[in-house]
């Protein structure tokens, strides 16, 4: 009889110990799969919507002469999407290039709509007189566009 | 009915003895629950943080004056970066002695902040092709090809 009772509290604990490490695998794996997920889902919105607004992106140069006083260069909003010209930045020749713009505006915002041109200003501290210049653009999302322009 | 009573108290004890061994174990297993929730949502935390921060080497120049090459690296993310742990390395080494300064900053506060611009300085004297890779808060990095042309003063970035 002592025996037998003996028999079912162990197998009564053992059971309940079983089902504990069940439980613990259960959750351990739930908890690895959820963090995985969010981590996968994270960094596919993010690399998602980083190349979307990228790829919304395009500005063409309408000009590749300027002078050496005055120097410019024309851009025109060719993309699908509003550009701020305030947080764009200048290189030429490789170095950051303080600049102005004015913008033909054919909608009353101060944003460069699609369709739309502006004439960009820029210092002449880093020109080559009477050579071809490296002009890069960079947008507010990191897109490059580069062209080259003579300067007399 | 001495036999009994002595099985009943035996039962007992060995109930009891179940009881806390189980507590033990269930609550050991609860904190090791617990503390991989917590590494994951830290590890989540850190990934985000690193997504969140985005740096891009846009521009390099040479200045053949100081014999120093330029690099400009600006913050697309939007976490706030401390410019002083970032350091470059090229072609894989190192490179000591660099100097950084922050460009064309929208703010006036002394931090590398997002649409922030930072020049690294750094002493140059050859030509041709290296990888530089400017690491920054967080391992983002950004990794480009330049070329290098000392006499001509010409950096491009691939």
């Amino acid at each position: 009889m002592l025996s037998t009772m003996k028999a079912d509290l162990s197998s009564i604990f053992s059971s309940i110990v079983v089902f504990s490490i069940f439980l613990f695998g259960i959750f351990t794996i739930k908890y690895i799969i959820e963090s995985s997920y969010n981590n996968l889902y994270t960094i596919g919105l993010s690399i998602s919507e980083r190349y979307y607004e990228k790829s919304r992106e395009l500005i063409i140069f309408k000009n590749n002469l300027s002078n050496y006083e005055n120097p410019y260069i024309i851009i025109q909003n060719k993309g699908n999407k509003p550009e701020d010209l305030n947080c764009y930045k200048l290189y030429v020749n490789g170095i950051l290039t303080n600049f102005y713009y004015n913008i033909s505006k054919l909608y009353p915002v101060d944003l460069l709509l699609p369709g739309e041109e502006a004439i960009i200003y820029f210092e002449n501290s880093s020109i080559r007189k009477d050579s071809w210049n490296f002009v890069q653009l960079i947008s507010c999302s990191g897109t490059k566009f580069l062209t080259l322009i003579y300067i007399s | 009915m001495r036999g009994q009573f002595a099985t009943i108290i035996v039962n007992i004890i060995l109930f009891i003895s179940a009881a806390i061994l189980t507590y033990l174990f269930v609550s050991s297993s609860y904190n090791s629950l617990n503390n991989i929730n917590n590494a994951a949502i830290s590890r989540q935390e850190l990934i985000s943080n690193k997504l969140n921060t985005i740096i891009q080497i846009d521009s390099c120049a040479y200045d053949n004056s100081s014999r120093n090459l330029i690099l400009y690296v600006k913050n697309y993310g939007n976490t706030l970066l401390n410019q002083s742990n970032t350091v470059l390395f090229v072609n894989g080494y190192l490179k000591e002695n660099i100097t950084i300064n922050l460009v064309q900053c929208p703010n006036e506060i002394n931090i590398w902040a997002p649409n922030c611009i930072i020049s690294i300085n750094t002493s140059w004297n050859s030509n041709g092709y290296y990888y530089i890779k400017v690491v920054s808060e967080y391992g983002v990095d950004d990794q480009k090809l330049i070329f290098v042309n000392v006499s001509s003063s010409i950096c491009l970035v691939q």
